[in-house]
């Protein structure tokens, strides 16, 4: 249960940071700077498996984003 | 470590991720760091490492939660715009949505805060648009 629990919330923010994250203008350095600070700051309330959650959600939802934008 | 402790990290985490994702859609000014910030500390911040502690089964359960209402949310969502008639697929793209038929209005926030009478409760010489007995 922490596994999973420590994946659901990387996922959670990692949606979070995907969806906060403007689409307009050069915002892919302060995303990626985000999701490294986020990662971490996960990674160590929750275990590696929460960064690493969030490492995975974050860039895939901001494509997603762009892509269907 | 009971089972209803679990539970009932598990619920309260639910209820944050729904209050998230409900602040998160609607928010009223642009993305800013601070905004994720606060959110942030919300999510995982010293309250509630100090009721869950990390990287243990209340804190797991916790994350479940979380993610059941803030997922959980956006499920709802599209179950709604897809049983509504006046709302398709665009919606969550740009907002989209059909006109609102002649014979019915939208509320404004005001309205629906009660600080300011819905025009069909207003009469003549009632200021406050109270009703009336």
């Amino acid at each position: 249960m922490t596994l999973a629990g420590a994946i659901s919330l990387g996922a959670v923010l990692g949606a979070l940071l995907a969806q906060r994250t403007s689409l307009r203008g050069r915002t892919l350095g302060a995303l990626a700077i985000a999701v490294v600070s986020v990662a971490i700051a996960a990674a160590g309330v929750a275990g590696l498996a929460a960064g690493l959650a969030v490492a995975i959600v974050a860039p895939l939802g901001y494509v997603l984003r762009r892509f269907i934008a | 470590m009971s089972d209803l402790q679990l539970w009932g990290a598990g619920a309260f985490g639910a209820i944050i991720g729904w209050y998230v994702y409900y602040i998160n859609r609607h928010r009223r000014d642009d993305v800013s760091a601070s905004d994720l910030v606060t959110l942030l500390g919300v999510i995982g911040g010293t309250a509630v490492l100090k009721l869950f502690p990390g990287q243990t089964d209340l804190f797991g359960a916790y994350g479940i939660g979380l993610a059941v209402g803030f997922f959980g949310y956006f499920l709802v969502m599209i179950f709604l715009v897809a049983v509504s008639k006046n709302f398709d697929a665009d919606y969550f793209l740009d907002g989209r949505r059909k006109k609102v038929d002649p014979s019915q209005y939208i509320p404004t926030k005001a309205e629906v805060a009660g600080q300011q009478g819905a025009p069909m409760l207003a009469k003549p010489g009632d200021r406050d648009g109270n009703p009336g007995a």
